[in-house]
């Protein structure tokens, strides 16, 4: 399937998790990508593992994406080389958990930063190109934890929470320029970042079985099977879907 | 490159690096370092490139005092950076504490060539039009017998010693003579440091052109800095070759209006002004070159001819 042929993606987040799977993704189906990342390591390995296979399909990009300068420069070099953008994932995100009284204000912001205002920021310079083509896609990653709270996660949850509404919000605002805006709200993936947290509450191999049972399915997701729903969400295939947010976790929401 | 964010954004050096050949002046008795805000530059003046904004020298309008090279040298700036396969970006922004405007500067040096594009957006946050000049400073570590070539025009004497002209008079670029029986200078050459000269001459292009190249003959390699009429008016050039403390540089820098004191150009109704809500961008292309003595024009794309 290439449903992403003669299409510009630009992925946020780009350099490990759910983002480096989505750039894989699009990446075979056609799409012109740029990764995105502020880690400029973790991009490099990115670029040297799908350069060979994708010389001209892939540009990195090492950009803070809450930073609107940074952001601004970003999609002009890639409406530079590439004329459009068609797609837009924004995955930028961290996550540092705690109450509020043991959140620090450099956590918090640090949080509402990357994993929210990078959606506003990316967004706000992508639209006015989308809007010239006549259309587009956004696809934000949320959290399971903006539609359900957990305790201990003050800033992340606020974060996806916000992500989960702004979505809504510029669903209803760029409707009339055919854009649609949809987040995916992962459940337990087995990223690094989800393996970082799970190792700093309590080690991983005492927490992961625990984490597991808790799973409808028995196990944690994978980071291929969340960019999937990406994919679908910013496809041909979702075009009367916008405004909803989609979730990806094992049936944990359901419970 | 380096750039230094901390201290005004100032751009302290441009290497070209085939020749290892440091093109900024760096002052040889004054470290780089940070100012107090509302000092004199030249008391402080480390060498490098600063933005100058909205006057040169110290100034006031409608009440509000602009000190020495305007208020955003000395003042810290924020910086992001974009790395594309190509090129790599530096973003670099500050709000005015007198003027209220928020400035924007990117700097973009590309991989493959050597050049450097720089562009000003200047936009006024407040709710008044004002006037402003802005200037670009970047000081040239200039030795006796390198050559100074610019774009067709006409130069007006404003201060100096002797040798560069008596002040208030005016030439054709680059021939210089005091009286009709005078050998005429040419200004393009840079004489000796025991000469101990300076001057400060505003340049006017003749034609839509507006460029300036400062060549090391013998190395046979230079700089030169290229700009587009419609959003800078011409160059202040400020040579020193002994005479002005006693330093040896050349600062060439394009200004949006003359005279470069605020209040003059305002006078004089060559301030640029601002609306509310409104900017003013404007660009920049730094070259650097080699395998050549002479320049004869650099193009807009910084394209340089002998």
């Amino acid at each position: 399937m290439m449903r992403f042929q003669n299409r510009v993606v630009i992925v946020t987040g780009a350099g490990s998790g759910i983002g480096e799977a989505a750039v894989r993704l699009f990446l075979s189906e056609g799409a012109k990508v740029a990764a995105v990342d502020w880690n400029e390591e973790s991009l490099a390995n990115v670029e040297r593992m799908l350069l060979p296979e994708y010389r001209d399909q892939l540009m990195a990009i090492v950009a803070d994406a809450a930073n609107l300068s940074a952001v601004e420069q970003m999609v002009n070099g890639v409406v530079g080389r590439w004329h459009q953008v068609n797609v837009l994932f924004n995955n930028a995100g961290i996550e540092e958990t705690d109450s509020i009284t043991e959140t620090t204000e450099a956590m918090w912001d640090r949080q509402i930063t990357i994993n929210l205002k990078s959606v506003f920021a990316c967004s706000k310079f992508v639209i006015p190109h989308m809007q010239r083509a006549r259309g587009g896609a956004i696809v934000n990653t949320a959290s399971i934890e903006g539609i359900v709270a957990e305790p201990r996660g003050a800033a992340y949850v606020a974060s996806k929470g916000g992500v989960v509404m702004l979505t809504k919000e510029m669903a209803l605002d760029y409707a009339a320029d055919n854009i649609r805006v949809n987040c995916v709200c992962p459940g337990w993936i087995d990223t690094p970042m989800a393996r970082r947290s799970i190792a700093k509450h309590g080690g991983l191999e005492r927490m992961m079985p625990e984490i597991q049972r808790l799973q409808p399915l028995g196990r944690l997701g994978t980071p291929e099977e969340v960019a999937k729903a990406v994919l679908f969400l910013a496809s041909d295939d979702a075009s009367f879907i916008t405004g909803t947010a989609l979730m990806v976790d094992g049936g944990y929401t359901a419970q | 490159m380096v750039v230094l964010p901390q201290l005004g954004g100032k751009i302290w050096s441009i290497e070209y690096r085939p020749h290892s050949r440091e093109w900024l002046w760096h002052n040889p008795r004054i470290d780089v370092g940070l100012a107090p805000f509302g000092a004199a530059f030249d008391d402080y003046w480390s060498g490098g490139a600063d933005v100058a904004f909205p006057s040169c020298y110290e100034s006031t309008w409608n009440g509000w005092k602009v000190p020495d090279l305007g208020e955003l040298w000395s003042i810290p700036w924020n910086v992001s950076h974009t790395f594309l396969p190509d090129s790599v970006t530096l973003t670099l922004t500050v709000g005015g504490r007198i003027w209220p405007v928020e400035v924007q500067r990117t700097i973009t040096l590309n991989s493959h060539l050597p050049v450097v594009n720089m562009t000003f957006k200047i936009t006024n946050v407040g709710s008044q039009s004002f006037p402003f000049l802005l200037g670009f400073h970047p000081a040239i570590a200039a030795e006796p017998g390198y050559r100074l070539d610019l774009a067709p025009g006409n130069v007006k004497v404003d201060e100096g010693t002797q040798e560069m002209g008596d002040i208030g008079q005016e030439y054709s670029w680059p021939y210089l003579a005091k009286s009709e029986s005078d050998r005429p200078r040419d200004m393009r050459i840079m004489p000796p440091y025991t000469e101990g000269s300076y001057g400060g001459h505003f340049f006017r292009p003749s034609t839509a052109a507006l460029w300036w190249a400062i060549t090391d003959p013998k190395e046979q390699s230079g700089i030169g800095l290229v700009a587009s009429i419609n959003e800078w008016q011409g160059l202040w050039i400020w040579q020193v070759f002994g005479g002005w403390r006693g330093y040896y540089h050349v600062a060439v820098e394009p200004w949006t209006g003359y005279p470069i004191t605020l209040h003059e150009a305002v006078k004089l109704n060559s301030a640029r002004w601002l609306a509310p809500h409104s900017n003013y961008q404007a660009t920049l292309t730094t070259v650097c070159y080699e395998g050549i003595d002479h320049v004869t024009a650099i193009d807009i794309d910084g394209t340089v001819f002998s």
